[in-house]
């Protein structure tokens, strides 16, 4: 006996789903595929930095990676991590002269401008275990490549700093070199401050 | 989650979701193979080993954002979401009761565990690569001779 039958689907379920949340002020680390060691360079506002030291490498950690600070006629900008080896807390300050931003959304200024860190218009301190120094910089560049002002539903949320730095300095007269230096940070009231 | 809205020199607007829900409606062709568990009886068991091929008939995308007031922009972002293939096809063992007449109507209730997905970049959103379904069917023998 051959039959023919006929089947009628009544419910067919099949789920699949994921969940995430996030926060402008979280880090998110992407390392690169070329310096393991650092975040890759990124324009989302990913709050990394990292830069090699000689052969140390400067990352940011888990609290605020930057702040900026406009104070008479300076504007700071700073990067707070950590340095493997022998040292915990590093600080790397670029000191911008004649720069002031009002606010935190002024620095858009910077979009795609190079500052030329042996220059006079410069100065750079490097903090270590809690002594701050200002280096003697043989040559070196800041590149902010994109600043952009970020809105989250229509609202002003943060400016995106990214860019790349490099210098060759003397630390207590000895020769040193920070390379391949890459930042990708949020700046908003949380960590903009003008007095 | 942030969704990118637009992005022009140095402004970038994102909004603000709390969730995407894509939804995808397939019609599929099943080849399955079924074992019976224990001889007839009106309510019997059996296990099934099957695959089923399935295109992809209609997709639609609903994100809920976290202010009310970016809703007119839900179909602009949701045009963003990739839809899934068109194509894909599953794997799957199932264990089911079958209700009825050896040679009559019958209802099967089988749960599908597990399911693997077996074109895994089919998807969109997720990646699925296993997981776990319900069918319901109604069987009806049409014919005999």
């Amino acid at each position: 006996m051959k039959k023919l039958i006929l089947i009628i689907p009544a419910v067919v379920l099949f789920i699949s789903g994921c969940s995430s949340s996030d926060n402008l002020d979280n880090s998110v680390y992407i390392y690169d595929e070329e310096y393991t060691d650092l975040p890759v360079y990124t324009e989302w506002g990913y709050n990394t930095f990292g830069a090699y030291l000689d052969r140390d490498v400067f990352i940011s950690g888990s609290s605020i990676p930057a702040k900026v600070f406009s104070t008479g006629n300076t504007t700071t900008f700073a990067l707070y991590g950590t340095l493997t080896g022998d040292y915990n807390q590093m600080i790397l300050k670029f000191i911008l002269e004649g720069y002031k931003p009002a606010e935190y959304k002024d620095l858009v200024s910077l979009n795609d401008s190079t500052i030329n860190l042996a220059g006079s218009l410069c100065k750079v301190c490097l903090t270590l275990n809690g002594e701050e120094d200002t280096l003697h910089i043989l040559n070196g560049e800041l590149y902010f490549k994109r600043v952009q002002h970020l809105y989250v539903d229509k609202q002003s949320a943060e400016t995106i700093m990214s860019g790349y730095f490099q210098l060759q300095m003397l630390i207590d007269g000895t020769p040193s070199t920070i390379s391949h230096g890459r930042f990708d940070v949020g700046i908003s009231y949380d960590n903009f401050y003008a007095y | 989650m942030y969704l990118l809205l637009s992005s022009e020199g140095t402004t970038t607007e994102f909004l603000k979701a709390t969730s995407i829900k894509q939804n995808s409606y397939y019609l599929g062709i099943p080849v399955e193979f079924r074992f019976y568990n224990t001889d007839y009886h009106f309510i019997r068991s059996y296990t099934k080993l099957g695959a089923v091929f399935n295109y992809r008939v209609s997709t639609s995308t609903n994100i809920d954002f976290t202010d009310y007031r970016m809703d007119v922009y839900e179909k602009e972002m949701a045009a963003q979401v990739d839809k899934p293939n068109s194509f894909n096809a599953m794997g799957y063992a199932c264990f089911g009761l079958r209700a009825g007449r050896e040679n009559g109507p019958s209802l099967n209730i089988e749960l599908q565990c597990p399911a693997f997905v077996i074109t895994p970049d089919s998807s969109s959103l997720t990646k699925p690569n296993t997981g776990a379904g319900l069918q319901i069917t109604l069987q009806f023998p049409i014919g005999s001779k």
